[in-house]
């Protein structure tokens, strides 16, 4: 009996022991009790867990957990939609791509490559270091040099970038840049804490950024959650809620379920499936828009032979009958493109869609005399939305007598593939963050992608992005979305739209084409 | 199993210890020692596996945009340039001195990332295993006891159901009815004891169902018995009978089939984590693969061989603690050597 007692003890610590170590609410973070939260119809729901005064807490479910808030060390968008939050920028950027100052206070660009900026006399980092001209020139430099910011900052010349005085810093250009105010005050422009990096080391200092921006971050649980707290001593306008909290739930059905429970007050990528049940569920808002992504089909015709041909790349473009692609494989929730670059950027010019014409396909391929028997390998990762597109494009390719065969890779062989242009047609996406539609034409400047090899029209790509008169670098931009739309080597499909999951007690919530709303001003009602 | 000398010595180290107690030590160190192989064979294998694997880990953390020279820089950086062997004995140097290397994608050392998952992992993996056990081995019993009744026929055929069914289904009906619907039991997370029980009902029933037949398999073999008979007609109870003299008997395969599961739970139960949103290991080595995080990889998967390993000694060890018989060849072992012994010292004097 004895014996039974102790084992039974044995198991009864060790479970505890382990539940112990498994993750809490809030480790580290200090953010009190959990308690219900309300569902909205007065009937409560055991999942997380704002503190007892009203609502001070606000959960956000995202799809994919950020490997770093550096702003100048990572490369994914959910990590610059939690890191603005935690590091402020010199600018900011609305919903529609106006620029306001945010830690500068001044600005003048004193020539065409210099650009004045005085900055904010009264911002400390979170870490109680004052903010001054030498955390903004550190910040540039190394956003300069960093291997993941360094291509955003192509045009900004980080050796040259100096101090004036306390506050005032004269950032330089290596040539005349028209978007360098978007660049800083886009993802990659945070500023951040010279001594705080140098103190704590850049890796550490990703996990815990010291930022000078609403919140800090309190605790981050590998896998499943980052907790950020208000930073009382920001200077800006202070949240109204206390913790911040984005869980990272990488499952479609597993959010939506989340937000219908009242588990989480906003909910990243909604699944189109789940769409229609969550505007019928009166405690939650369904806000959607059009992404800043684009869909595309990229026909590598410059390393591979069988699809040099253009009249065979228009035939295949002629073939998609992008309505039906939109409605199936997007459920309706995308725009057919009309561009290279979605509606959203400031210099998209409509040069399309090109009518669906399966008819003119078939004649267009036999007057080209191509041989139909050719298999053409369509590469794909493994995505159920863009499974869904490539087998009806398949199945529209086929139609009109084209041998078509999907090949399915993991994402980072694609990435890899597509980046040396070894693959001979692929479905994959650009995002042009920041509104900018240099993105798209990024991969178009490298002949090893196998997007073009005209010598011309790649020197046309670059000079465009120099060009400072709006007018005219919009009429360069238009000409060049019509030529490297009438090459087919891209054939854009669709925009799909951003679909966010807001209960309905959360109020402030702006959409933002790039997912990277900024959820500061939010208010419980 | 020792020889004589050897148990005097063990003896002398371990004065409280029985002859069977030395003997199962001495098993364990054996099988500890085994695991250098093993853990040189996982990294060897897996080291070969990721090099083969297609897709650049460099091009995967910069993205498209990134030019050739800065994914060469980062290559560099990362020491992917080095030949594979070279990359294999700096590994082996590295995780004799106890350091697995650092995350490429969050920068993190991979043992820390390891340690924070794998108490989640270990409690999900037992509580799966005490429901599977529980439900798997009653229903068992009782199914093999009442042979072709009502019981034993609805039992086989939700045994069937439960091995059949997929678990990302069951999780997501179970949430949609106890979340969604009823709004008793939080939907993901693993935070608490009312976390724990959607994931661990889901993927415990199926454990259960292959229990559950285990059992029933085995515990018909045993009441065929002839002692079974004896004991029934010397006048004991049905329960005592079954718990007593039957069960006991049926416990070898019926253990080893949890053990199986529970080391498999140890290697994370990938459809359950992604479905529940739990932390744990499955999912941090399925996002590690999709990534390319390969010391992340090459890490879990050392770390999943470990525990499969020592859950597979610990099953073992209780064999002995669970039958007699195994007990009884152990020490019949001791008592062999040690008589040879005697023997051979006899011989010599």
């Amino acid at each position: 009996m004895k014996k039974k007692v102790r084992i039974l003890a044995l198991v009864l610590g060790t479970l505890m022991l382990l539940s112990a170590c498994a993750p809490s609410q809030s480790q580290g973070g200090g953010q009190g009790t959990p308690a219900p939260v309300s569902t909205g119809n007065g009937s409560a729901a055991p999942t997380a867990a704002p503190s007892a005064s009203a609502k001070d807490e606000l959960i956000v479910a995202v799809s994919t957990e950020p490997s770093s808030l550096d702003p100048h060390n990572v490369n994914m968008v959910t990590a610059f939609m939690i890191g603005q939050h935690v590091i402020d920028r010199l600018f900011v950027a609305d919903a529609d791509y106006n620029i306001t100052p945010s830690l500068a206070e001044e600005y003048e660009w004193l020539d065409d490559t210099t650009l004045q900026v005085k900055i904010r006399e009264d911002v400390d980092f979170s870490n109680g270091q004052h903010m001054t001209a030498d955390d903004v020139v550190y910040s540039i430099q190394r956003a300069c040099s960093m291997s993941q910011s360094a291509a955003t900052f192509d045009y900004f010349d980080g050796p040259n970038t100096a101090k004036v005085d306390e506050y005032t810093v004269n950032i330089k250009l290596k040539a005349p840049y028209p978007n360098a105010l978007r660049v800083l005050a886009g993802g990659r422009g945070g500023i951040v804490c010279k001594s705080a990096i140098e103190e704590m080391g850049e890796d550490a200092y990703g996990r815990a950024p010291v930022g000078s921006g609403a919140f800090i971050v309190t605790n981050w649980s590998s896998g499943d959650r980052i907790e950020l707290t208000r930073n009382d001593n920001y200077w800006g306008a202070k949240p109204a809620y206390k913790d911040l909290t984005f869980r990272i739930i990488t499952e479609n059905a597993s959010r939506t379920i989340e937000i219908e429970t009242g588990g989480v007050d906003i909910a990243w990528d909604i699944g189109s499936d789940d769409v229609a049940r969550l505007e019928d569920d009166p405690n939650v808002n369904v806000v959607r828009g059009a992404s800043s992504t684009m869909n595309h089909i990229v026909i590598n015709s410059v390393n591979f032979d069988t699809l040099k041909d253009p009249k065979v790349r228009q035939a295949m473009h002629m073939a998609l009958d992008m309505d039906a692609i939109v409605a199936v494989a997007f459920k309706g929730y995308a725009t057919v493109a009309e561009s290279l670059s979605p509606n959203s950027t400031t210099e998209f010019a409509k040069v399309g869609p090109t009518a669906f014409d399966p008819e003119g396909a078939k004649a267009l391929i036999a007057e080209s005399g191509f041989d139909t028997s050719t298999p053409i390998v369509l590469q794909i990762y493994k995505n159920q939305q863009i499974q869904s597109m490539a087998e009806i494009i398949a199945n529209m390719w086929t139609a009109v007598g084209l041998n078509v065969q999907i090949e399915v890779v993991d994402r980072a062989t694609m990435v890899t593939n597509n980046s040396s242009g070894k693959t001979p047609m692929c479905i994959t996406s650009v995002t042009c963050s920041d509104g900018n539609i240099e993105s798209v034409f990024r991969q178009w400047e490298k002949p090893e992608t196998g997007f073009t090899d005209d010598e011309a029209l790649i020197a046309a790509i670059k000079a465009a992005k120099g060009i400072m008169d709006d007018a005219e670098r919009k009429a360069a931009y238009a000409d060049l979305q019509q030529q490297c739309w009438d090459l087919n080597t891209v054939i854009p499909i669709a925009t799909g739209e951003n679909i966010f999951g807001v209960r309905s007690n959360v109020q402030g919530f702006v959409f933002h084409p790039d997912k990277t709303p900024n959820l500061t001003g939010i208010t419980f009602g | 199993m020792y020889t004589y000398s050897e148990g005097k010595e063990w003896a002398a180290r371990f004065p409280g210890c029985g002859p069977l107690n030395r003997a199962m030590l001495k098993y364990i160190g054996k099988r500890l020692l085994m695991l250098v192989p093993v853990i040189l064979g996982v990294t060897l294998i897996i080291f070969i596996m990721l090099a083969l694997t297609p897709g650049d880990p460099a091009r995967q953390i910069l993205g498209g945009e990134a030019t050739e020279e800065q994914v060469e820089e980062l290559r560099e950086e990362l020491g992917l340039n080095d030949p594979l062997p070279v990359r294999y004995v700096r590994y082996i140097w590295d995780m004799l001195h106890g350091d697995l290397g650092t995350s490429y994608s969050s920068k993190q050392p991979v043992t820390k990332e390891l340690l924070e998952r794998f108490p989640t992992t270990l409690l999900l993996s037992i509580l799966c295993t005490v429901v599977g056990a529980i439900i798997g081995i009653i229903f068992g019993i009782v199914s093999a006891v009442k042979q072709y009744t009502i019981f034993d026929n609805v039992s086989r055929v939700l045994a069937l159901a439960g091995i059949s069914i997929p678990s990302f289904w069951l999780g997501l009906m179970l949430i949609i009815v106890f979340s969604v619907n009823l709004k008793w039991l939080p939907s993901s997370g693993f935070y608490g004891p009312e976390y724990w029980i959607l994931p661990a009902i889901t993927v415990g029933l199926v454990q259960a169902a292959t229990v559950m037949r285990q059992t029933r398999s085995a515990m018909l073999d045993v009441v065929r018995q002839d002692y079974i008979r004896t004991a029934k007609a010397k006048g004991q109870t049905e329960l005592k009978v079954v718990m007593g003299h039957a069960l006991p008997n049926a416990l070898i395969p019926i253990i080893t089939v949890l053990g199986m599961q529970f080391g498999h739970g140890l290697g994370g139960a990938v459809i359950s984590e992604q479905i529940f949103a739990i932390p744990g290991i499955g999912k941090l080595m399925v996002d590690s693969i999709t990534a390319r995080d390969y010391p992340v990889v090459q890490g879990g998967v050392l770390m999943i061989a470990i525990s499969f390993t020592v859950v597979n000694l610990l099953v073992d060890i209780l064999y002995a603690f669970i039958d007699p018989r195994i007990k009884a060849l152990y020490v019949g072992k001791k008592a062999k050597s040690s008589k040879k012994e005697e023997v051979k010292g006899a011989a010599a004097s």
